[in-house]
Formats: C-alpha cells, sequence, structure tokens
C-alpha cells in the first residue's frame, strides 16, 4: 500500500477510534436497545476490528525500519571488532616493552653463563 | 652504581626534546582518553535506557489487553448477560525484539570502546618501563642508563602508549559519531509511530472511562481504599475518577517523555563523538554534551 493512502486510512481510523471511545457507553446503550447483548457483541467485535486495523499500521511501519536495525546490529558489531584491534594494537607496545626486557634478562644470562 | 655517560651531551638535548614534544601530546592524549571514557560510559548508560524503554513498551501490550476487557464490562449496557472479555492482545514484541537488539549490540561496542580508553593500558606501560630498565642494569657487563634517561624511560614509554590511544579512540569516535547518528535518526522515525501506540492505549481509555455512569462507581467503597475529605457521594466519586485520569494521563506522559529524552540522548552522543574526534578537542564541547546527557538521565 501507497505511504500517504496508509497515512490516510490511519487518520481515518484514528478518527472512527476517538469518535467511538468518546461515546462508547451512549452507543453501546442505543445498540442494547435496538437488538440486545447480540447487537452489542458485534458492535464490540467490529470495534475491535477497527483497533486492530490500526495497530497492523503500526507495525508496519515500525517493520518498514528492520532491516535498517538488521543493518545497524551489523554496523555495531564490526565496530566491535575493529575495536578490539584496536586495543590489541595499542597493547602491542606493552608486549613488544615485555618481550624486549625477556631478551635483555636472556642476554644477561648468557653473559654469566659465558662467564664474559 | 656503574654510571656510563654512553649518550653525550647532544644526544641527551635531542632526548629532552622528544621528552617534552611528548609531554605536551600527552597532556592532549591523556584528555583526550578521559573525555572518551566518559563518553564511552554515557554511551553505556544512553543504551542501557533505551532497552528499558523498550521493555516497558513491550508491557504495554498487556496493559492494553486488560484496560480493553475492564472498559467491556465497565461500559456494557447488561453486563449479567455478556460474556467474559478476551480482547487479543496488540503483540509487538517482533519488532521490539529486533530494536533492543541493535540497542544490545550498541552497549556491546560502547564495553570495547571504554575498554580502548583505559588508562591501564597506558599505565601497564609505564610499569613494564620499569621492568625492562630493571632489566638492563641488572646486567653488570652493560653500563647502567644515565639517571635522567632512567627516570623518564617509563613516563616516555606511557607517552608513546598515550599518544597510540589517542589517535585510536579518536578514530573510533568518528566511528561512533556515524553509529550513533543513524540510531538517532531511527529512534526519531519510531518516535511518531510510538507516540501513536500510546495515544491508542491511553487516551481511548481514558476517552471510554469517561463515558462510564457515575451511578457504576460506588462512593462508600472509594472511601474503604481512598481519603477523600468529602462528605457527598457525587464529589468522592468524581475526585476518585479525576484520581484515575490523572494516573494514566501521568503513566503516558512518562513515556512520552522517556521517548523525547532517548532521541535527545542520542543526538547529544552523536555530537560528543563528533567532537572528540576533530583534530582539535574543543573539551568544554564535549563537556556540554556530556552534561546534557547526564541531565536527561537524571530525569525520570
Amino acid at each position: 500500500m501507497n505511504n500517504d493512502r496508509e497515512e490516510l486510512l490511519k487518520i481515518a481510523l484514528a478518527g472512527a477510534i476517538g469518535e467511538f471511545s468518546a461515546n462508547r457507553a451512549a452507543i453501546l446503550e442505543l445498540a442494547f436497545a435496538n437488538g440486545g447483548q447480540e447487537v452489542v457483541q458485534k458492535l464490540e467485535s467490529e470495534y475491535d476490528v477497527l483497533r486492530d486495523a490500526y495497530f497492523e499500521i503500526l507495525k508496519r511501519q515500525l517493520d518498514r525500519n528492520n532491516h535498517l536495525y538488521g543493518q545497524l546490529i551489523k554496523a555495531a558489531n564490526e565496530e566491535v571488532e575493529n575495536l578490539k584491534t584496536s586495543i590489541k594494537q595499542v597493547n602491542n607496545i606493552n608486549d613488544i616493552i615485555q618481550l624486549t626486557s625477556t631478551v635483555i634478562n636472556l642476554v644477561g644470562r648468557i653473559l654469566i653463563v659465558l662467564g664474559i | 652504581m656503574k654510571q656510563a655517560a654512553f649518550l653525550i651531551p647532544n644526544q641527551m638535548k635531542y632526548v629532552i626534546k622528544i621528552t617534552v614534544f611528548l609531554f605536551f601530546v600527552s597532556c592532549g592524549s591523556a584528555k583526550v582518553a578521559e573525555l572518551g571514557s566518559e563518553t564511552a560510559q554515557k554511551g553505556e548508560e544512553v543504551s542501557q535506557r533505551a532497552i528499558e524503554l523498550y521493555q516497558l513498551l513491550n508491557k504495554q501490550s498487556e496493559i492494553e489487553k486488560a484496560q480493553r476487557d475492564r472498559i467491556k464490562i465497565l461500559t456494557n449496557p447488561n453486563p449479567e448477560s455478556m460474556t467474559i472479555p478476551d480482547t487479543r492482545p496488540q503483540d509487538f514484541s517482533e519488532q521490539i525484539e529486533k530494536r533492543i537488539s541493535a540497542y544490545r549490540q550498541l552497549l556491546i561496542a560502547y564495553d570495547y570502546f571504554d575498554r580502548l580508553t583505559d588508562k591501564k593500558l597506558s599505565e601497564k606501560t609505564e610499569e613494564l618501563g620499569g621492568a625492562l630498565q630493571e632489566s638492563y642494569n641488572a646486567i653488570e657487563q652493560l653500563p647502567d642508563l644515565p639517571e635522567e634517561a632512567s627516570s623518564k624511560l617509563g613516563e616516555v614509554l606511557k607517552m608513546i602508549t598515550q599518544a597510540s590511544q589517542a589517535k585510536k579512540i579518536k578514530e573510533h569516535s568518528l566511528a561512533f559519531h556515524h553509529l550513533t547518528e543513524v540510531y538517532h535518526v531511527l529512534w526519531e522515525k519510531d518516535k511518531a509511530v510510538w507516540n501513536a501506540y500510546l495515544d491508542r492505549v491511553y487516551d481511548d481509555y481514558i476517552a471510554e472511562l469517561n463515558t462510564v455512569k457515575s451511578e457504576q462507581y460506588d462512593a462508600k467503597k472509594i472511601l474503604d481504599l481512598h481519603h477523600f475529605p468529602f462528605t457527598e457521594d457525587a464529589v468522592i466519586i468524581l475526585f476518585y475518577r479525576l484520581e484515575q485520569r490523572e494516573q494514566l494521563v501521568t503513566q503516558k506522559k512518562e513515556l512520552v517523555e522517556q521517548l523525547n529524552d532517548v532521541g535527545e540522548m542520542l543526538q547529544e552522543l552523536s555530537r560528543a563523538h563528533e567532537k572528540l574526534a576533530e583534530k582539535k578537542v574543543k573539551v568544554s564541547d564535549i563537556l556540554q554534551a556530556l552534561k546534557e546527557i547526564e541531565n536527561l538521565l537524571k530525569d525520570e
């Protein structure tokens, strides 16, 4: 359905729902007077259908953005991977220093062993 | 202690110049890390707030169903002959779950951004620099590092890590700027739909409750539950109905305000990241954006 038409339908439904809500008790009493509980229940069901239709339009509008949320999840996940790499890179300096210390220690031991 | 001057004066000057240069870079780098850390923490809080709000929106389906069932009973002209109402709930959980997943992922990303800004990374470098110097000096056959160099070694190495860390923080801040910008745009798009949803859940129920006849309320039973300092039944009933309406209006208002607040927070977050990514960091701009977020987080 065209988005503009959908929006128009949504406005029309909201109007009808609002109208019924504002006069609910009086409308149901009139229905009861004209056909008893059966007519009341029928009217309630029709009103529920109106509401269902309205909520269905809202869900559709949200669903239209769903794929964008999918892309966001992917983008945020990629950023996590990039961050992991960056943290590792910053830590690399520490690894190099640690490795250098180990090498110097080793050189020291070799010098001791060789008695230089 | 052996003190071999293995660095000639010219080399020493060079080392001092580098140290001074690194010191200034380091001051800026430390500030970038500090601001980055604060932004990351705010990012985590905003993501968490968005998740909590979606959880609240998810609960509206139950509230809506209960309200529908109640109003059907209250406005039925002959409740004796009616069947127990069982309105089909309006389930938005599928749409909400997708959005919660997106904000959970953002929360994870902020957790890693926070780790990148951790000052322990550069502090560890300083410690390791000290250990390196000790290892070197422990070898008797090698001349000890001169006093000036040995006292500064850990610090200089720390500065190098800080500079590298700051560079990375800026790079990632730019990525977060774009990411949160899209989160914000989508939030605003969805917000209009959620507002329409809340109008139906709350405004309709308020309007429908207004149509219930006052005779259906029992002032004595109201007084069992509430303390209204009035004697006239009609006044007690009207006060009770007013209170009911106010409660519903407040519930809706809180949700609408939170929807607006999270939108604003995402916008401020994106702004803070944009400023942090700039070559010349303007601290006041970032602090202002973070302060705005802080204030919005307090508004509950």
